[in-house]
């Protein structure tokens, strides 16, 4: 082979009580270069180094086969390198389109900065012709699903002309379709001739689009190897605890009477005909590719959308959701899927957006008794196992300590009907495990609970009944125990125009 | 609202310290002493508690609690993971209990199931069910060591059962020595206990993992579930999941 493009050797990185020891790492023009490890195991903290944003401790760095020092080598590779991360980086406010381009819009006039729209639009129809990509150039970033603006980060990628791409766990949360989607759009990266570092939990990935694999593992690599050289098992023996069914904390309670029966709902002409009822003690799964509207459904009950037909009856009486205040008086909770701009209150501490919702129970002659409020708090933290001070702000806080934060101020508030949104998406496993278990002491005391996800298995093991979301209405709704994860996948797959 | 928090916490003051001022409450809640008093008052027609001058002492709980030699600090987690077992059996299953503090909690709750057919060998499980005849209890037999029989004649008497749901309690867990008791009898029982159990449940404080005790059960992944208290240590979480075990940490934060 030729000189790589990139070249780590011997790269070590002391952080607190982690290391990063020992890293050999090179990449090559037109590879894509899997990266995959738990949690945890310093997937991240490497390609940071990689992207010139960390220093690490000592090692030695090669671009195009000549070393540098890290000053040097980190201010050269940041003009050639572009990391797609989880968590959407992008304009909400500007088009796709004017996203795609912004590094690189064409003028009509260079000195007035009057942008070239008909080349923008030419441009940008070209671009998804190219890839064969269903998008609509002129909705704004903001109007797009969480997979959708995944597809335009990785767009983004591509039309960057960068030599190095990093995409960080970009499946992270999607559904088959839109991984083939952006699969797609993966190898058109490539096929330009950029290299790709690729961070993965999938082993289908690693097949679908690996030319290499490195394995880490505790901050060290446990072996690079040609991913045509490897078979399944010996990944999944170098990774060591894939996967598996039968480990959620599920507990049994008998579902007691309906608290939530949903008749006949439609939202324009993206949800149809939805009817379904949620027992106390319930927990009711429902899945779909992303765009078969499961964030809307969710939105829909919350009273967070106009123009949703449909009846909503609690405890056997109508009830008219407007809005998420009346959705929130009748004790409807929701944790929407998009943590950052959905759901907390950035400016404000851990322990403001834990009592948010409930300030009616501390208040006493028209002042909040701060004291009691406190008590509470505290009693919540620690049972509810979130690491750190409640008086710092809430974005200091790891993504699990922020959700569990989240579910402490839904708890707090009683509510009686809760809809959870890919509410384990992107944390660790113990977070995960902690939520798994908050969700049995809801369903103990005779709460209902929504739970929409795109993990099929985390689907099978928590829930008692899964519905499948596919074209625009509830292609099931079964008991977990009289489906297979194969029968769910079919039917979402499975669209009826 | 707001006076209901206020009771919940002079309520679980009293239970915890037993005897409280009326200028103390008024100082942790930030309301008058008006306010604290007429609060007592209700309390006391509760009965829960007795005013005295300028406070008020907890009333002793009418129901007699077993007089234990110490004051057990973990009696609330030992209740949460009862609670948590009580949703993990049905009617009707067939189970075993083996000895253990926490495991007297589990029963207690148990025995508000119906039809349960439960082995144990710990003589306070087995008080638990005298006043729930609508399950069955076999006592095994054997050599009686503090609460609980041991030894070969136990184990012989054991093998003429199967059940479909075993709950062991154990002295400490580690990632390093697996699950272990405190004494060799009670590490051989468990052992045999396993060979017979469709599904092992493995019951132990969250504070005493990573602990040590002498005699090892076996390693960490004989266990199916390990049933434990929101206190435990996050690195444990994952090291379970990692070995696709179960993990329960019984919390019990939400109000109804």
């Amino acid at each position: 082979m030729n000189t790589p493009i990139l070249k780590l050797e011997n790269v070590n990185l002391k952080i607190d009580n982690f290391a990063l020891t020992n890293i050999n790492l090179d990449l090559f023009q037109g590879e894509i270069h899997v990266i995959m490890g738990e949690n945890r195991s310093g997937k991240s903290l490497l390609m940071q180094i990689v992207s010139g944003a960390l220093s690490p401790g000592s090692g030695r760095f090669f671009l195009d086969g000549r070393e540098q020092k890290y000053g040097e080598y980190s201010s050269n590779i940041k003009n050639d390198i572009t990391y797609v991360r989880q968590d959407s980086e992008m304009l909400t406010n500007l088009t796709i389109a004017e996203n795609l381009f912004f590094n690189n819009l064409p003028y009509k006039s260079r000195i007035l900065k009057t942008i070239d729209y008909d080349r923008l639009n030419y441009m940008c129809r070209e671009l998804l012709n190219e890839l064969n990509l269903p998008i609509s150039i002129n909705d704004r970033v903001s109007s797009l699903g969480l997979a959708q603006r995944q597809i335009c980060e990785f767009l983004r990628a591509y039309v960057s002309n960068a030599k190095i791409v990093i995409l960080d766990e970009p499946f992270a949360a999607l559904t088959q379709k839109e991984r083939e989607v952006l699969c797609r759009v993966v190898k058109g990266i490539r096929q330009r001739g950029a290299g790709i570092f690729y961070i993965t939990h999938n082993l289908d990935d690693v097949f679908e689009l690996g030319d290499r694999i490195t394995v880490i593992k505790n901050g060290r690599i446990v072996d690079t190897r040609k991913v045509a050289d490897c078979t399944r098992e010996e990944i999944i023996k170098l990774m060591s605890g894939q996967y598996i069914k039968n480990r959620y904390p599920k507990i049994g309670v008998k579902a007691g009477k309906v608290i939530l029966s949903v008749k006949d709902l439609c939202f324009e002409d993206k949800l149809q005909n939805i009817n379904f009822d949620l027992r106390k003690g319930e927990v009711l799964g429902v899945t779909g590719l992303a765009g078969s509207g499961r964030t809307l459904l969710a939105k829909c009950l919350f009273g967070a959308l106009d123009n949703v037909k449909g009846k909503i009856f609690i405890n056997g009486s109508e009830v008219k959701i407007s809005d998420p205040y009346t959705a929130i008086s009748n004790g409807i909770a929701l944790i929407p899927e998009d943590r950052i701009t959905c759901s907390i209150f950035s400016y404000l501490t851990v322990s403001d957006n834990i009592s948010v919702s409930s300030l009616k129970r501390f208040a006493h002659a028209l002042r909040i008794n701060f004291p009691i409020l406190m008590h509470s708090v505290m009693e919540y933290v620690k049972k509810l196992n979130i690491t750190q001070d409640p008086g710092e702000s809430i974005l200091e806080y790891s993504s699990g300590n922020q959700q569990k934060a989240i579910f402490a101020k839904w708890m707090m508030s009683r509510a009686k009907i809760f809809i959870l949104d890919e509410p384990t998406r992107g944390l660790d496993i113990a977070s995960k495990i902690d939520i798994y278990n908050f969700i049995n002491d809801l369903v103990k005391k005779d709460a209902g609970v929504i739970f929409i996800s795109s993990d099929i298995e985390e689907i099978l093991g928590i829930c008692d009944r899964v519905a499948v979301l596919s074209s625009r209405t509830l292609a099931c709704n079964v008991s977990t125990k009289d489906i297979t994860a194969e029968r769910i996948i079919e039917l979402a797959a499975t669209e009826d125009v | 609202m707001f006076a209901i928090e206020r009771i919940k916490i002079i309520k679980n003051y009293l239970l915890k310290e037993h005897k409280v001022s009326v200028a103390k409450l008024s100082e942790l809640l930030n309301v008058t002493e008006v306010t604290i008093r007429r609060d007592l008052e209700k309390l006391e027609k509760e009965g829960f508690l007795e005013r005295t001058h300028g406070g008020a002492i907890l009333k002793e709980c009418k129901e007699e609690e077993p007089v234990e030699e110490y004051a057990d600090i973990y009696k609330t987690q030992r209740q949460e993971i009862a609670e948590t077992v009580f949703h993990l059996v049905s009617d009707n299953d067939m189970i075993m209990i083996t000895e253990g503090l926490t495991n007297v909690y589990i029963a207690k709750k148990l025995a508000r199931k119906n039809n349960l057919t439960v082995l144990t060998n710990d003589m306070r499980v087995a008080m638990e069910f005298v006043g729930s005849p609508v399950n069955n209890l076999i006592l095994l037999g054997g050599d009686l060591k503090e609460y609980a029989v041991y030894g070969q004649l136990t184990e012989n008497n054991m093998q003429y059962f199967s059940v479909n749901h075993l709950f062991v309690e154990v002295d400490a867990i580690s990632k390093q020595s697996g699950i272990m008791v405190s004494s060799i009898s009670k590490a051989s029982l468990i052992q045999k206990a396993i060979r017979s159990a469709e599904t092992v449940s493995v019951v132990c404080l969250a504070d005493y993992f990573g602990e040590k005790s002498l005699y090892r059960v076996g390693s960490v992944d004989i266990a199916d579930k390990i049933i434990t208290n929101s206190a435990l240590d996050d690195s444990y979480k994952d090291y379970l999941f990692s070995l696709n075990i179960q993990v329960y940490t019984s919390v019990d934060i939400y109000e109804e």
